[in-house]
């Protein structure tokens, strides 16, 4: 703490701005109120609570905000939003052919050599002007925070802050997590905030975390707004039990399983379940499939309403570090159903109580059963989870959780 | 690892009446391995949920992506001649590095293209035609394979129909085939039951003859029957409506005698048809209504009336309600009385309580102290064609209405399979019955004289 002070003492001339606790930076490959992703989500949250509890914080990012063009659209430059410093820096030019063809050989699974595995990292987004200033002005941040592990600006940015490099990995297990490029950058880091026990306990079966100070915080979340979802039904003519996805409609999100299961299901079940999908993505059921409705992107208000409407909400995804959506399903008091191979949902479903987990179509099918034929268990099951999130994910207890593991980290 | 990683700091404490998620999860594994012992899933069934399983995990790129992918390639680096960017990562220095590639790379060109030359256009060359065959390859393969699948699956499926449908036919088959037996069976049961009974020796098994009951003391007055009529068969206008259905037999078969004639509801209907129609019965009080309403009737008895008839001169005999008033030898009597006094093609009509329906004893048929024996269709039927009558047919009448019998179940729509089983086997049993309490009240078998 007296390194730490007199540290301060030493680049307050650099920095006028000086808050309480460590002097951050954040660094993510996209930054904004109208972003949407888990970690930018994450970021956003953690940076802007921190920023309004007296922390000095910036954010260092690209001016892109489409995660697949990577188009520099925001101005280039430093700018504060709302209490937090934010420089963007533009996304410098890349072999995106290149960097495809590599991609896919790794989600296929067939061994790139070092090389290779260098080309992919330098044609991921990244940005050479933020890289410049990571390496020149690293003074000015006690700990630099990179999120996630998956991106250029940070597999090519944690070497350049030796000993303040923090990773908040938002990992899970995924052809790209044991790439070599990836366990070095794990083995550069200072320390690591994730966001579930078993996010952790990953890192340290795949890179050994060893006695690295880490803390587990994860994201969090204000009451919900009031919500009616009999009109959310009326508005979208939905009637009876209703099984909920929010989110983005990806293979890699598990959608196309989930489409089975409950088609499998209406037909076995001989049951008038129908499945909901709400959020972008380019999977769907064909149009006009009984038991098959997509609505689309839903914004905030409609999306709160949906999961309020939901007779149970879904998460079938194996991909989670986190999972927002069961959050915000349990803030409403509905019950969800995760996939049995995703540790992090499966770890909050029995933290939480607050829904049932599947490892096949046969447990779906059952895990549905017990849901659908007892509102009582459905309300019980919601309201569990409900206060599981209020008591565990609550800003508050989330701000409290990052402010002792800063404090570990900065030791 | 940090304290808070272990994963077992963040439960909150279980309130009342909470829900075991852990215990839940056990209850579903119980519940398909029952479900799988049972043989819920047949094993079509299960090779789809396998099949689906299988096709939702092959998720990576095909093979067809990949000669994609090396098109992709190909086409990016044919022109082996073509400049390559000229960088270099060094500060300062770099710039003047670059200046001397650029140069460097200006001086060699033309002898560079000139020995590459050959060798881009050769490259060009196969490129194209790889372009040319592969994309369009790939397609009408992929297309082909749809059209195949697309096939095989609409095979199966009219394979599966049409198994189903001559499974079907086949089990009706059988099932109209013991049916018929079972009716033959019974058939010969009763002929050879009326033989063994026809050998006995008369007066072998005599039963003990009935209590003598002194004159005048076993027989109502005359008016209690109307009375009781009234009480117990319907009102007159119910029987007029249960008896106009019959009137179509009796068209063009005048004269009609309606024996045992009642309150006279099939005269009066008669009248109304057009149908010249005369009723007897044993009753004054009937008689006496019957006449007070304009109608032909007299007092007697059905037999000796008959008897006394010229033969072949009805046209019709209507019996309704009579039958189970007389004892078997003069019900055998009256229908062959009466096939001697209609003519070729005659219509005889006798409507009695149905004893297949266990409920008429429970009411109607014990319910009047003068019905003696209850006559099974079969019976009346078997009894009409030994007379002679042809073309005997035994029409179901007035059924008890659908709410005064058992009620179905219906399904809920979150049942499973094995209870909607369980479901359908309650509803036929409460079928049968149905069928057996509550079926039809009474009969009418019909003949013609041929």
């Amino acid at each position: 703490m007296r390194r730490l002070l007199r540290r301060s003492r030493l680049e307050s001339v650099e920095r006028p701005a000086v808050g309480r606790g460590p002097r951050l930076g954040f660094v993510v490959p996209r930054y904004g109120d109208d972003i949407v992703g888990g970690a930018e989500t994450l970021v956003r949250g953690l940076a802007q609570h921190l920023a309004a509890d007296g922390h000095a914080v910036e954010v260092l990012t690209t001016c892109a905000k489409d995660h697949l063009s990577w188009k520099n659209v925001l101005p280039a430059g430093a700018r504060r939003e709302a209490g937090v410093v934010v420089r963007r820096f533009p996304v410098q030019p890349r072999d995106t052919r290149r960097h495809a063809w590599l991609q896919s050989r790794i989600l296929r699974g067939s061994p790139l050599g070092p090389k290779e595995e260098t080309r992919w990292m330098q044609e991921s987004v990244g940005s050479r002007e933020l890289f410049a200033h990571l390496a020149e002005r690293q003074g000015d941040y006690d700990l630099v925070c990179f999120a996630p592990y998956l991106f250029g600006t940070t597999l090519r940015g944690v070497p350049l802050v030796p000993g303040r490099a923090v990773l908040i990995p938002c990992l899970h297990d995924e052809p790209f997590a044991h790439l070599g490029v990836v366990r070095e950058a794990f083995q550069a880091c200072r320390g690591f905030i994730f966001n579930a026990p078993p996010e952790a306990a990953l890192a340290e079966k795949l890179y050994g975390i060893g006695d690295r100070p880490s803390g587990v915080v994860g994201l969090g979340f204000d009451p919900p707004p009031r919500t009616d979802p009999a009109a959310f039904r009326r508005h979208h003519g939905l009637e009876g039990p209703l099984l909920f996805y929010l989110g983005r409609k990806e293979t890699g999100k598990n959608v196309p399983l989930l489409i089975e299961y409950a088609l499998r299901y209406r037909d076995v079940r001989r049951s008038e379940l129908t499945l909901v999908l709400a959020g972008d993505g380019p999977v769907t059921a064909p149009p006009g499939t009984a038991g098959v409705r997509d609505l689309g992107y839903l914004d905030a208000g409609a999306k709160a309403a949906a999961y309020a409407a939901a007779t149970v909400v879904c998460q079938p995804s194996v991909n989670e570090s986190f999972s927002i959506v069961l959050m915000e399903a349990w803030l409403a008091g509905t019950p969800v159903l995760v996939h049995a191979r995703s540790a992090v949902t499966t770890h909050h479903i029995f933290q939480a109580g607050g829904g049932l987990a599947f490892e096949d179509f046969y447990e779906f099918a059952e895990a549905l059963d017990l849901l659908l034929e007892d509102a009582a268990r459905r309300r019980q099951l919601g309201a569990q989870g409900r206060a599981y999130v209020e008591a565990v994910y609550s800003w508050p207890a989330v701000t409290e959780r990052l402010r002792a593991t800063l404090e570990r980290l900065v030791a | 690892m940090s304290p808070q990683a272990d994963g077992r700091s963040d439960a909150p404490p279980a309130s009342e009446g909470a829900v075991d998620v852990a215990r839940l999860m056990e209850a579903i594994k119980e519940r398909v391995r029952e479900r799988r012992a049972s043989g819920f899933y047949s094993e079509d069934e299960v090779r789809r949920i396998v099949q689906m399983e299988l096709e939702l995990t092959q998720s990576a790129p095909n093979f067809s992506e990949e000669i994609e992918q090396h098109l992709v390639r190909l086409n990016d680096g044919w022109d082996t001649a073509a400049d390559p960017v000229i960088t270099s990562h060094r500060a300062g220095v770099g710039r003047l590095i670059v200046g001397a590639k650029t140069l460097l790379r200006k001086v060699t060109r033309p002898y560079i293209t000139m020995i590459l030359a050959r060798q881009v256009e050769f490259n060009g060359t196969l490129l194209q035609l790889l372009n040319a065959f592969v994309l369009p390859m790939r397609d009408q393969v992929r297309g082909g394979l749809n059209a195949l699948s697309q096939r095989l699956d609409d095979l199966l499926l009219s394979f599966h129909e049409r198994l189903a449908v001559e499974h079907g036919e086949r089990q009706r088959g059988q099932r109209d085939i013991l049916e018929r037996l079972g009716a033959l069976a019974a058939r010969v049961d009763t002929v050879h039951a009326e033989v063994e009974r026809l050998r006995a020796p008369v007066g072998a098994a005599a039963l003990p003859p009935p209590p003598s009951v002194p004159p005048g003391l076993g027989v109502l007055p005359a008016a209690a029957y109307v009375r009781f009529e009234d009480r117990h068969r319907g009102a007159r206008e119910d029987i007029m409506q249960r008896q106009r259905g019959y009137l179509d037999l009796f068209a063009g078969a005048a004269p009609v005698l309606d024996v045992g004639c009642g309150r006279g509801e099939f005269l009066e209907l008669c009248r109304e048809a057009g149908i010249e129609a005369r009723g007897v019965d044993l009753d004054a009080g009937m008689v006496a209504h019957c006449r007070a309403a304009g109608l032909s009737a007299q007092q007697a008895d059905a037999l000796t009336t008959l008897d006394a008839l010229p033969d072949g001169t009805l046209g019709g005999i209507f019996c309704a309600q009579v039958i189970e008033h007389l004892t078997p030898e003069a019900f055998i009597a009256l229908v062959r009385l009466a096939h001697r006094k209609l003519r070729a093609g005659g219509v005889l009509l006798c409507e009695t309580p149905n004893p297949a329906c266990l409920t008429v004893f429970s009411g109607a048929f014990y319910v009047d102290l003068t019905h003696v024996k209850p006559i099974h269709p079969e019976a009346a039927r078997f009894v009409l064609e030994a007379a002679g009558f042809r073309g005997v047919e035994v029409r179901y009448v007035n059924p008890v209405p659908p709410e005064g019998k058992l009620q179905p179940i219906e399904p809920f729509w979150y049942m499973r399979r094995y209870e909607e089983a369980f479901l359908t086997q309650v509803n036929d049993n409460l079928e049968r019955l149905n069928q057996l309490l509550w079926g039809a009240q009474d009969y009418a078998a019909i003949g013609r004289r041929p």
